[in-house]
């Protein structure tokens, strides 16, 4: 019987589709270009469970690629610490991979980290972003996550800026509806908890930016549900 | 093994331990006081991780049995946890009394399930939906929520149990007995087949039979509401549609009699005394914009101590202040066709005054909203003897509602053959009440269904 505890745990469908028409106009920002090879986006969101904080991610990954399947992954579990996500959530900084001259230079870093945690280095991706979101006392709420195959994608620092207005206008939005929620649809606050750590901690390759991170003003956790009041 | 690992395991055994009957015999949450769906779905959830993950590491394969008695929502959770987390050597047989899954709440609309409003004003409390992994559903009427159960049931089949062996259930279950020193379970009732997340009998005629099983999980609930019918007097069962929600429409006004103080009796003054009352807007509608403010200061003071003690002086205290407009909200809303007695004397005639019923034995919601109900006059409290109250109240015999609970270690004696075997056990939960809804799994445990299964 074997279970590694990566099966989802239920994120309601309001914080989903909250979250997805985000998504999907961050992917089509990032593929204005071009389209990018094995892309996968997705949000990150901290919850707790009786007294516990992981990280959980809020959405399946962008772009959808099997509309069937596409959302199996949402709701997966997460120690705070685990990979770059991990990386934002303890630090509160975005983090990216790093600016690699040559593709050998990038594979070696990988080969070695894939080799600790046990990751087949063929199939993760080459070029990776973390955007945390904080709220208004610099706690983390959200987490940006995208992956690519495409070598120094996230090394341009003009694409990160861009992804960080993005979700500065998401945090504009939540926020106004933290004040004016729509009637039925609320943002029920989840309890803070103490950290949960696991093994996993972010590649060698990640690398903290020095780009203020988005912020709410209003919201503390985000976790949106159709009520009946 | 890892200190991680070394730390689950443990977890897994205190909690296994407070489910246990008898070797291999387990009950959930049969015996706790303040029970909700939600609550005992959180202990099935519990006990199943806890059996697998004192197994997993088992290497040997062998076919396991498990036997659930009551196909309720508790029954239907554990069964459905089963199927999900042990593999496809066990399989499990449900036993049911009546003729369908979740019969209580089938069809039920005029009771509104939420799944923790009764921890309010803990945080979370007021989260509709469950986020349970194993059979989630979101607040609405009892109707609704056993469509959903009973639909995410469907797709734990379809994803676990393809070939339709490892899920059988038997309903119309009469005679059932089990002999807890043999994890036996003898039986009378029809087998079915499921189709399309119905079941069918398979026969006309009713098996009788016994089997020994490798686990037997008592999930039966608490069995028969007391009182419903005695000296004359009928109430319906708690999940019964009835109309006393709803105005009076041929102009009369009716007096009614509530007997009883806990959740069930106290939403049932509720309804009888509140225009237009919804269980699933009342906080909201009387605190208004206050509810933020209210909340953050009750969950300031609703610490363990408070939890256990009667909340009357705490009403009282905070009646002018964090109260006052949502007792002014109340007090408008009273309803003009009905005059309610609150008859709360209490098991052993023990309750006096008025103080007595704020005891601990119902939620802070419905003690808060009774409290305030109090204050608007909208009911009058009467602590005489059952008989005397109806003829000092003069209360036609038709409007009587008894809400007293269950007989719940009579109804769990008529189940066992050797029942001298599990009463010790039987007692000591009862007085501990040690199986917690907490969520004592490792996140992540429960394998869900494909999206495909659920359609």
């Amino acid at each position: 019987m074997k279970n590694e505890y990566l099966n989802p745990e239920p994120v309601p469908t309001a914080t989903q589709l909250s979250l997805m028409p985000f998504l999907a106009a961050v992917q089509g920002a990032l593929t204005v270009n071009d389209e990018l090879p094995n892309l996968r986006l997705t949000m990150h969101r901290v919850m707790s469970r009786e007294g516990g904080a992981f990280l959980q991610q809020a959405s399946g990954y962008f772009p959808i690629i099997d509309p069937d399947r596409w959302s199996e992954k949402s709701g997966r579990i997460f120690p705070v610490n685990q990979g770059i996500i991990g990386k934002s959530y303890e630090t509160g900084a975005i983090y990216r991979t790093k600016r690699f001259e040559e593709r050998s230079e990038l594979m070696e870093e990988l080969k070695l980290a894939c080799a600790e945690s046990g990751q087949n280095v063929e199939e993760v991706g080459t070029s990776y972003l973390s955007v945390p979101i904080l709220d208004a006392d610099s706690n983390v709420v959200l987490v940006l996550y995208a992956e690519c195959k495409e070598m120094n994608f996230f090394a341009d620092d003009d694409r990160v800026r861009q992804v960080i207005a993005m979700c500065k206008g998401l945090c504009e939005l939540f926020d106004v509806l933290q004040e004016n929620p729509f009637p039925n649809l609320r943002n029920f606050s989840l309890e803070s908890g103490t950290p949960v750590k696991g093994k996993r901690t972010a590649y060698q390759i990640q690398e903290p930016l020095d780009l203020e991170p988005p912020k709410f003003e209003k919201v503390v956790s985000f976790n949106f549900e159709a009520s009946a009041a | 093994m890892s200190e991680q690992q070394a730390e689950i395991e443990a977890r897994a055994n205190d909690v296994k331990e407070t489910f246990r009957l008898s070797d291999g015999v387990f009950i959930v949450g049969s015996l706790e006081r303040g029970v909700t769906v939600y609550k005992q779905q959180v202990r099935a959830h519990n006990l199943v991780w806890a059996l697998w993950e004192l197994e997993r590491r088992n290497v040997s394969v062998e076919k396991r049995k498990v036997a659930v008695v009551g196909g309720g929502i508790a029954g239907l959770t554990t069964a459905a946890c089963i199927l999900s987390l042990f593999d496809q050597e066990t399989s499990v047989v449900m036993f049911e009394r009546l003729w369908d899954l979740c019969p209580y709440q089938q069809g039920c609309d005029i009771r509104w399930l939420h799944p923790r409003i009764y921890d309010w004003p803990d945080v979370g409390s007021r989260k509709p939906s469950t986020s349970l992994p194993v059979l989630t559903w979101a607040e609405g009427r009892a109707s609704d929520v056993a469509k959903s159960i009973l639909s995410e049931l469907n797709a734990f089949g379809e994803s676990f149990d393809t070939e339709e062996k490892r899920f059988q259930v038997f309903v119309g279950v009469t005679d059932l007995r089990i002999t807890a020193s043999k994890k036996q379970v003898e039986w009378k009732g029809t087998e079915t087949f499921r189709k399309n997340g119905y079941y069918q009998n398979k026969n006309d005629f009713q098996d009788v039979s016994e089997d020994q099983f490798d686990l037997v999980i008592i999930a039966s609930g608490f069995g028969f509401e007391d009182g419903l019918e005695s000296s004359g007097h009928k109430t319906e069962s708690y999940w019964r549609n009835e109309q006393i929600g709803q105005p009076i429409i041929d102009g009369t006004r009716d007096k009614f009699l509530i007997s009883g103080y806990g959740d069930g009796a106290l939403t049932d003054l509720f309804r009888l005394t509140i225009e237009r009352f919804r269980q699933d807007t009342i906080l909201y509608e009387i605190f208004g914009n206050e509810l933020t403010e209210t909340e953050t200061y009750l969950k300031s003071k609703w610490n363990d101590e408070l939890r256990q003690q009667n909340l009357f002086d705490f009403f009282s205290d905070n009646e002018s202040t964090f109260f006052k407009r949502a007792i002014e909200r109340l007090s408008v809303r009273i309803r003009k066709d009905t005059d309610v007695v609150l008859h709360a004397c209490g098991s052993r005639t023990q309750n006096k005054e008025i103080r007595d019923i704020f005891d601990p034995k119902s939620s802070f919601f419905n003690r808060m909203l009774t409290y305030m109900l109090f204050r608007c006059d909208a009911f009058v409290p009467c602590f005489l003897k059952f008989e005397d109250s109806l003829t000092a109240h003069a209360i036609n015999d038709k409007n009587v509602i008894r809400r007293l609970g269950c007989s719940t270690k009579q109804h769990l004696k008529t189940m066992f053959n050797d029942f001298e075997n599990v009463e010790t056990r039987i007692d000591e939960l009862d007085v501990s009440q040690p199986q917690k809804p907490k969520l004592f799994w490792v996140p992540g445990t429960f394998p869900v269904p494909t999206r495909q299964a659920k359609q």
